[in-house]
């Protein structure tokens, strides 16, 4: 079961994170001030960090210094307020793994969670030359995809899509994360322009297959399963 | 004003300095010229006395001691100056002139000189005070020469005529100083009443704005000096506080006024829900999901906003960078490209090498976004023209055109505006803020949106001259 260690200082949030990933099955403990998330974050043993910018005594942008520092390399997922845009900057520069700012869907959070969790099992973020998700094989070296025996032609940045989706094979992202994760840019896409995007994946993916691999899930984003 | 804070005042106390100052140089210079004055006086008085000397010496050695007392008892000549005597032995005056015969009879000068000095040869200049009667006391410098047995001759000056000089000097010196001094304090006053007047009325008008009137300003008196430059900067600075000031309560007011309207239409909806799922309870799922769908347009709407008053507020991008505008156009074509074909519309790029600009490229991506997402949304037939270039005037211009339905001349200034939406446009889902934020980074990165009439309508791959359309364009500086 993942481990997340949360530092908030408000509990009712806390509490409702807590809540939020215990659905997905993710195991949270929680701290609510800067000192003790330290020394939570010292001692114990977890997959990854959710820290809150604001808090009193030690904020998150130095609690997050510090610990980089003395070489705890956990992944860190950096939380604050509403448009705080240099914010973002500052937290990835202190070494956060990834951001999000208040208020967020929980399936965001869920599913920005799991894909740190992940990365930090893999260790390095993925150095194997082939991705596997069921039937489904990616070569990352030769660029072929093949569903089966059938070989799937992807536009590069169908590829790219499709690379981070089976990275998270099983788990829920979001159209956020898809723009951030693959097309490298941070806002509010607004619009379904993700969605035509994943469905001329999907096209490619699922033609001709009795199964759909890729799917919608509602309210959330998109998730592949084998 | 006491009396002591008027002395703490600084332009007073520099007054005073002043003075001070001035009042020590004037003596040093005084003193300076004391002796040398002196000194040349004693100098002149000392040859004019051994010249006469030697005149006498002359008569004596060759006409004999009788003559020279005959001389000098008969010498009332002008030059009153000198004192001239003949001694004895025992000191007693043998002969004298005129001169000293007045000054001894007004009781100034003994008839007889200091045996001290009698029979001594050549004496060194002697010096003695004379106090006649009815008179000032004056100074008497000269020598006494013994020039044979019982002749022993004295000639002194009379230096008065130097120290009257000396003394109209002292006077004038002091007269002057207490001048100086009166003048000085009255100049310190002066110059201390027009500088408490400017520095008070600063004080004023910044303890004005300390409690709260932004529109306070510091009158000009136009004289051009340092105060009115002081007081200009003051005014300037007032000006643009009171702008920042004025634009944030602006921006405050128009959050809680853009919020207002998706507020009341989310509550309306959710009074509508519970009116459904209390006629059919099957309902709540959908009714929760809808109500939740909308809670994020509303939140998506307020980060917006946010976003925006903050560019307005700050006036300037964050973390600004400096980036390929032809990367940034490519990645947004290559992510709208497929929403267009999707809608049956061509998605024609026109892009020009190396341009670059500088800013925030997420807020940049998100306005190009905004244009094109607009584009394609109200284009129904036709296509959509995504250029880049330079401008003549070598701003960066990235324009998106459409042949959709167009906006009239009168409405393009309106669509700017936060929520605004046109009647034909009701139907489509968004929130009229799409071009506000466009508008806003444009302006946070110094540059602007324009709005034009677009080509007309797409036909079989050519543009016809007819319809409408529209033409949008974020145009930057150059780097």
């Amino acid at each position: 079961m993942t481990q997340v260690l949360i530092v908030e200082d408000d509990v009712d949030a806390a509490l409702t994170m807590q809540k939020g990933l215990r659905e997905a099955d993710i195991h949270a403990t929680l701290t609510h001030d800067g000192e003790t998330g330290l020394r939570a974050l010292r001692a114990g043993a977890f997959d990854v960090v959710i820290l809150d910018r604001m808090m009193p005594g030690l904020d998150g942008i130095a609690l997050l210094e510090r610990a980089r520092q003395e070489g705890i390399d956990i992944p860190v997922l950096f939380l604050s307020a509403l448009g705080e845009l240099e914010d973002r900057v500052y937290g990835l520069k202190a070494g956060a793994d990834d951001y999000l700012t208040k208020p967020y869907a929980l399936a965001e959070l869920v599913a920005r969670v799991e894909a740190l969790a992940r990365r930090k099992d893999n260790g390095t973020g993925g150095l194997e030359a082939v991705l596997k998700v069921g039937a489904l094989e990616m070569n990352l070296i030769t660029r072929i995809v093949r569903r089966g025996d059938q070989e799937i032609d992807l536009q590069p940045r169908e590829f790219q899509l499709l690379e981070f989706l089976m990275r998270n094979a099983g788990r829920s992202v979001t159209r956020t994360m898809l723009l951030e994760k693959v097309w490298a840019y941070h806002f509010d896409p607004q619009t379904n322009v993700i969605d035509v995007h994943v469905s001329r994946l999907r096209a490619k993916l699922d033609k001709g297959f009795d199964r759909a691999m890729l799917h919608t899930v509602r309210g959330e984003g998109y998730q592949l399963l084998p | 004003m006491s009396w002591r804070s008027f002395l703490r005042q600084t332009p007073f106390r520099l007054t005073l300095l002043f003075i001070v100052v001035y009042a020590f140089v004037a003596g040093m210079i005084f003193g300076y010229f004391y002796f040398a004055n002196a000194a040349e006086t004693r100098a002149l008085t000392d040859m004019r006395v051994r010249m006469r000397v030697d005149h006498f010496r002359d008569i004596y050695e060759v006409q004999g001691p009788e003559a020279l007392r005959r001389i000098i008892a008969h010498d009332d000549s002008p030059d009153w100056f000198m004192v001239e005597q003949v001694h004895n032995d025992q000191g007693q005056v043998t002969a004298q002139n005129r001169r000293a015969t007045d000054l001894v009879s007004q009781g100034g000068l003994a008839d007889a000189v200091p045996m001290s000095v009698v029979g001594a040869q050549d004496s060194e200049p002697v010096q003695q005070r004379i106090d006649p009667s009815g008179s000032k006391p004056f100074y008497l410098r000269g020598q006494v020469v013994r020039l044979g047995s019982d002749v022993t001759l004295y000639v002194a000056m009379d230096t008065s005529w130097a120290d009257r000089g000396w003394h109209m000097g002292v006077k004038a010196i002091w007269g002057g100083a207490g001048l100086l001094i009166v003048l000085g304090l009255m100049a310190g006053l002066l110059i201390n009443r027009e500088v408490s007047r400017s520095v008070h009325d600063l004080m004023k008008v910044l303890d004005a704005v300390k409690e709260g009137d932004l529109k306070a300003r510091v009158v000009l008196r136009e004289s051009g000096d340092e105060f009115d430059a002081l007081a200009e900067r003051i005014n300037d600075t007032l000006d643009r506080m009171e702008g920042t000031i004025g634009n944030l309560k602006y921006a405050g007011d128009a959050i809680a006024h853009d919020l207002r309207t998706p507020l009341s239409r989310l509550r309306t909806r959710l009074e509508v829900a519970l009116y459904e799922v209390e006629t059919d309870a099957a309902q709540a799922p959908d009714v929760l999901e809808r109500a939740l769908a909308d809670t994020d347009q509303l939140l998506r709407t307020f980060q917006t906003v946010f976003a925006m008053s903050r560019l307005e507020a700050q006036g300037k991008a964050p973390d600004p960078q400096v980036f390929d505008a032809q990367a940034l156009a490519c990645d947004m074509a290559e992510l709208f490209e497929p929403l267009a074909q999707d809608k049956g519309l061509a998605f024609d790029t026109e892009f020009a090498n190396d341009l670059k600009v500088y800013g925030n490229r997420d807020f940049l991506a998100q306005a190009l976004a905004n244009l094109l997402d607009n584009a394609i949304k109200y284009t129904e037939n036709g296509g959509i023209t995504f250029r880049l270039r330079e401008t003549s005037g070598g701003d960066v211009e990235f324009s998106v055109t459409d042949t959709g339905q167009g906006v009239p001349e009168a409405d393009r200034l309106r669509i700017i505006q936060r929520f605004v939406r046109l009647e034909s446009s009701r139907s489509l889902p968004g929130a009229g803020l799409g071009l506000s934020l466009v508008e806003a980074v444009a302006r946070a990165h110094g540059g602007r949106l324009a709005i034009d009439e677009g080509p007309g309508i797409y036909k079989k791959g050519i543009y016809v001259n007819r319809g409408p359309g529209l033409r949008t364009a974020l145009v930057l500086p150059p780097v």
